[in-house]
């Protein structure tokens, strides 16, 4: 059933919706909905404050989790904080923009933001799914600053059909990460797992610190870190069901965390960089001959 | 003292004043103007009534070791950003907003203090140069009572006193940093160490062993040190963290410390106190194989009259090490290899911060674990024992309630020992012992015997007439329930006072804090500086040079004033 959150009036601050998950309202009525208290700013405000409550049918929210599907509308939902907090099923649907903190631990389920996305998306999420069809900001899927490597997105799935920020997948411990625009420095940072693929171009130093897992650039490199090696240059990469066709270079790192992370770059997009690397590959050494 | 607030009449609890030797009887206690008073004194109409009919009354608690204040504690902060996320109480009224749990914020502190039931708490250790940072952060404490050590076992100019053994002049030097800097007492970290650490040595330094420079052993640091304490009638005497810390087989360096206050020891009295003993009996010769040594460390304080400890208790969960041992918490960073701080103040101490947690089905936590029980419960006269956790490095001081549970319920005991490492129990002696602590035993190692070590039995610690009007009351009907086997009550009671009554104010209401207060700050003032003025003056202008040579701050720069406390309070000793 579609439950549906308009905004009466312009956000001005924070407004904290960690409250309004598909969990939360389980067989709830509509009108004790509207009486829920969220925190606005420094106070806590009713829903009916804040938001106009509309269903399309009934007045008893279902009592599975997956059959409900919030939708919320409004001006200035950037100012939104904790959209689907630990959530485990159903559906969220932002028809506008979205602030920081979306799907903070968010065990299943889907979110979609139909507009931009600040930083923390699907912080420290264990699963489900978030689309994204605007651009995103920094830290997604990624661990809070000062906890130790692999507390970040642990599973499910974050698509982004816009650009990112930086530290994407900071502290990643499992999980997809798809961005279909370009993204910042330092993606994969701390990365102990799973998978991130940016179809366009990316900043400094991807994958430093990283020790497992699987980073995918199909467009330009700013730089890559000199502790990373290269291992193979393949003709083409494949990552569930997308495809690229064109060769990648495969490097294995970070070296000084003892990492066996992989960093596959485009060779076509990146030339002075992977160069080297494949004229390398090419020379086949006898094997009494050691390098040292 | 805020001769505002009502008087107030606390009828009918049990009370528990080990120093008046009052164990649970039902009384009145009236308290007006910030002090005890007799009952007669308080005109009943007047005054606040608080029925405490089948509850605890005690005395409101003292801490004698916990890392609250300095530079330190907000390198911790800093470090340990994770703690502060998800913690977080806003402002409500007066009362402040809180965040944090093993590196709380100042006010979280005061606050989670007097929820306890502690009124007041004393910081460990504060290099001499760092102490202003010290005093600012200890004012923005609310509600208790502190005070802070200084650390003197590594300053270049006490060191150079001793190395010539004018112990005259070291003595003034001493009694005057003590002044200077508004300390309670002499502070001493693993004797000397902060010396070899210049070098990047350090590590495992043993009693005897020489430091490089000066030629002297901690054990003549230590020697000299308590000579001073000694001879001004310090009324806390030094304060000791021992050598060879949290190194497998340092219970022996614990005993011959403990040993050393023969060396010097002049008046009747208690002479030493050891710190965190649970870090130091550690028995066996590597992590792999190691082993309680707890019976013998207890068995030495049991044959030392002029000694007194603190258990430094470790409990499960997380913790954050923070010790001016730095040698020690940089073979810890080795071990955890995760995130740590090193800082070193000039010509005085180094400090490291490494976060920690303790983990049950660990072989060596489990060990530690035990090592502090053992302690607590092999030492016969709990008046020289104390209980903390050392807070942070233990655990943070608000698991204080899960250590009084331990020491007075075997069955509480078993309940945590189902769930640890069963090889590691197999090396202690804690599953034979049956001792339980009553809870008059109990208001001893939190209240009243903290108090007495600390020399501030006068007005701390006691419900007498005269003392300070710091009450404690716990929701615990003892007459109608079995401590030793609804050990779940002790805890829930202890962790949440029900009222908690600080200078004659009511602070925590029913479990809740409800006001915003200031406790006072206790320092020394040695009279030896006023009657040795000559001597003072010769001294003065030796370190004015040494402060030129050593520091790179002025004399004048280093002095705090009074006026520079929110409210000194000076013990003339």
């Amino acid at each position: 059933m579609k439950i549906k959150f308009i905004t009466k009036y312009d956000l001005v601050v924070p407004l904290d919706l960690r409250s309004l998950t598909p969990d939360n309202l389980i067989g709830k009525k509509v009108e004790d909905i509207k009486n829920m208290l969220i925190r606005e700013g420094n106070r806590k405000v009713k829903v009916s404050d804040v938001f106009d409550v509309i269903t399309e049918s009934g007045d008893i929210l279902p009592s599975k989790v997956d059959e409900i599907e919030l939708e919320i509308e409004g001006k200035n939902l950037h100012k939104t904080r904790y959209v689907g907090y630990k959530m485990s099923g159903g559906k969220i649907v932002i028809n506008g923009d979205a602030g920081h903190l979306v799907g903070y631990k968010m065990k299943g389920g889907k979110i979609i933001i139909k507009g931009n996305v600040g930083n923390y998306l699907g912080a420290k999420m264990k699963g489900g799914e978030i689309e994204v069809f605007g651009n995103a900001g920094s830290f997604i899927g990624a661990k809070l600053s000062g906890e130790k490597p692999g507390k970040g997105m642990k599973g499910g799935r974050i698509i982004i059909h816009g650009s990112a920020g930086s530290f994407i997948g900071d502290g990643m411990g499992g999980g997809e990460i798809y961005i279909e625009g370009t993204a910042g420095d330092l993606i994969g940072l701390n990365m102990m797992g799973g998978t991130i693929v940016v179809y366009k171009d990316v900043g400094l130093y991807p994958g430093a610190r990283m020790r497992a897992g699987r980073i995918v650039i199909a467009g330009r490199v700013k730089d890559v870190l000199p502790s990373f090696y290269i291992d193979d240059v393949a003709p083409r990469v494949k990552v569930k069901a997308i495809s690229f066709d064109k060769p990648f270079a495969t490097f294995v790192g970070d070296v000084i965390v003892n990492g066996r992370g992989r960093l596959q770059i485009s060779c076509v997009d990146n030339q002075e960089i992977t160069k080297p690397f494949e004229e390398l590959l090419k020379i086949r050494l006898p094997r009494d001959v050691a390098i040292i | 003292m805020n001769s505002v607030s009502k008087p107030i009449i606390i009828r009918n609890g049990y009370v528990f004043d080990p120093i008046n030797k009052i164990n649970g009887e039902v009384m009145d206690i009236a308290i007006k103007d910030g002090k005890i008073v007799k009952l007669e004194e308080v005109n009943e109409k007047e005054a606040i009534i608080i029925d405490a009919r089948g509850k605890v009354v005690m005395p409101g608690g003292v801490d004698l070791h916990s890392h609250i204040a300095g530079p330190k504690v907000n390198a911790g902060r800093l470090l340990r950003i994770e703690d502060h996320y998800m913690t977080n109480i806003p402002m409500v009224d007066e009362i402040k907003p809180q965040t944090g749990s093993v590196a709380p914020n100042t006010y979280k502190i005061g606050y989670g203090y007097a929820l306890l039931g502690y009124t007041f708490v004393a910081e460990a250790a504060s290099p001499p140069l760092e102490t202003r940072h010290t005093h600012h952060e200890l004012d923005s404490i609310p509600i208790v009572d502190k005070m802070t050590y200084i650390l003197v076992d590594s300053n270049w100019i006490g060191l150079d006193y001793m190395v010539k053994g004018e112990f005259e002049k070291l003595k003034i030097y001493f009694a005057w940093l003590l002044y200077a800097v508004k300390g309670y007492t002499l502070k001493l970290v693993n004797p000397g160490v902060a010396v070899p650490w210049n070098y990047g040595r350090g590590l495992g330094m043993d009693i005897d062993d020489q430091i490089p420079d000066y030629g002297l052993t901690p054990r003549e640091i230590i020697t000299y040190c308590g000579k001073v304490a000694e001879e001004l009638k310090l009324p806390h005497s030094i304060h000791i963290h021992a050598n060879r810390l949290g190194i497998p087989g340092n219970y022996t360096t614990l005993i011959e410390t403990l040993k050393t206050v023969h060396r010097y020891r002049i008046h009747d009295r208690y002479a030493m106190h050891v710190t965190h003993v649970q870090f130091n009996s550690y028995k066996g010769d590597s992590w792999i194989n190691l082993e309680s040594g707890g019976e013998e460390v207890a068995k030495e304080v049991n044959n030392n009259p002029y000694v007194t400890i603190d258990l430094g208790q470790v409990v499960f969960g997380k913790a954050l090490t923070m010790t001016a041992d730095a040698p020690f918490e940089f073979a810890l960073y080795h071990l955890t290899m995760w995130k740590a701080t090193f800082s070193h103040v000039e010509a005085e101490a180094a400090a490291g911060i490494v976060p920690y947690t303790y983990r049950k089905r660990n072989y060596v936590n489990t060990i530690q674990w035990a090592i502090g029980l053992e302690v607590a419960l092999l030492v016969k006269d709990p008046w020289r024992v104390v209980l903390t956790t050392d807070h942070p490095n233990g655990a943070p001081f608000t698991k204080y309630p899960d250590v009084i549970t331990w020491l007075v319920s075997k069955k509480a005991r078993e309940e945590t020992m189902k769930k640890v490492s069963q090889r590691a129990l197999k090396k202690c002696a804690l599953p034979a012992i049956d001792r339980e602590y009553t809870l008059y035993e109990i208001a001893i190692i939190t209240r009243a015997g903290p108090a007495k070590i600390l020399g501030i039995d006068k007005f701390k610690g006691h419900l007498g007439v005269g003392a300070d009007g710091d009450v404690a009351i716990y929701d615990l009907d003892i007459k109608n329930i079995d401590i030793s086997k609804d050990y779940e009550k002790v805890k829930k009671a202890f962790s949440r006072a029900w009222y908690v009554i600080k200078g004659g104010e009511i602070v925590v209401k029913e479990g809740k804090v409800v006001r915003h207060i200031y406790g006072r700050t206790i320092y020394i003032k040695p009279r030896i500086l006023e009657e040795r003025k000559d001597l003072l003056n010769q001294v003065l202008e030796e370190i004015k040079t040494k402060f030129k040579d050593y520091y790179s701050v002025t004399l004048n720069n280093f002095i705090i004033r009074e006026n520079e406390l929110r409210k000194p309070y000076e013990i003339v000793v």
